[in-house]
């Protein structure tokens, strides 16, 4: 599934961070220093054998074509919901409130009753394999010693 | 609202229980509705075959609240799933046939 959402590996493993328009990805992407960005706007989320991945899209978002040129994919470390704040704070969600904040931010060419319903699946198999958490986080410094914190 | 001759009955929308809490999609708007434990429960005793009173005892049997409160909170969301197009309410005696 297409989710409007950035991705940054980070030793391998990748962070999802999604959101409304204005909610920070973009500019989290742009923290990642030397980190390999997937993507700054649209990220393909799959089953893989090793569990979700995270896959880069040609989609690029506000930071423009410079955060699309990788064609790489990493399994999904985690999956932020992300909140501009003063200071660093997270909260632990529980399955339904991912599916819940996920929903609307995944893209599909269509919303009837079977797509919905399958989507509604999807998501919750994510939501029961991927961790996840709401993040708040200062947009003028990287969140990735904080994220190594969490668990 | 009659609650022994109101019967609430899910509308074919996708929806599905994660844990003890449900989610339920409005297709024609795009929204998606969490609802908690309890609100999970109503929904799931809302098959049609339960009158507004029966949904209220076994809510009442199962959840730690006075019985009025219980009652109140059920009817006003059975309400508003029914102002959201989310379940019909079908009037009918107790006993008589669907």
């Amino acid at each position: 599934m297409l989710l409007h959402a950035s991705a940054v590996v980070t030793a391998r493993r990748a962070w999802v961070f999604s959101g409304p328009s204005g909610s920070g990805k973009t500019t989290i992407a742009s923290l990642a220093g030397a980190r390999r960005v997937l993507n700054d706007e649209t990220i393909a989320l799959r089953p893989g054998i090793r569990g979700w991945e995270a896959c880069a899209t040609p989609f690029y978002g506000s930071g423009g074509p410079a955060m699309a040129r990788v064609n790489d994919r990493a399994p999904i470390r985690g999956l932020c919901f992300l909140r501009k704040a003063e200071h660093f704070a997270h909260r632990r969600l529980s399955p339904s409130e991912v599916v819940a904040r996920a929903f609307p931010e995944v893209m599909l060419p269509k919303r009837d009753r079977r797509v919905t319903g399958r989507l509604l699946e999807s998501l919750a198999a994510l939501a029961a394999a991927v961790p996840a958490w709401e993040l708040a986080f200062r947009r003028d410094t990287g969140p990735w010693s904080y994220l190594d914190e969490l668990d | 609202m009659n609650s022994t001759e109101s019967f609430p009955l899910r509308k074919s929308v996708p929806w599905r229980t994660l844990d003890t809490e449900a989610l339920v999609v409005d297709v024609k708007s795009g929204l998606l509705y969490p609802l908690n434990s309890v609100g999970a429960r109503i929904w799931d005793l809302c098959d049609g075959g339960r009158n507004v009173d029966e949904i209220v005892g076994v809510i009442a049997a199962e959840f730690a609240a006075p019985e009025p409160t219980i009652r109140a909170d059920a009817v006003e969301f059975i309400e508003r799933l029914a102002d959201a197009k989310l379940i019909s309410i079908e009037r009918r005696r107790k006993g008589e046939g669907r």
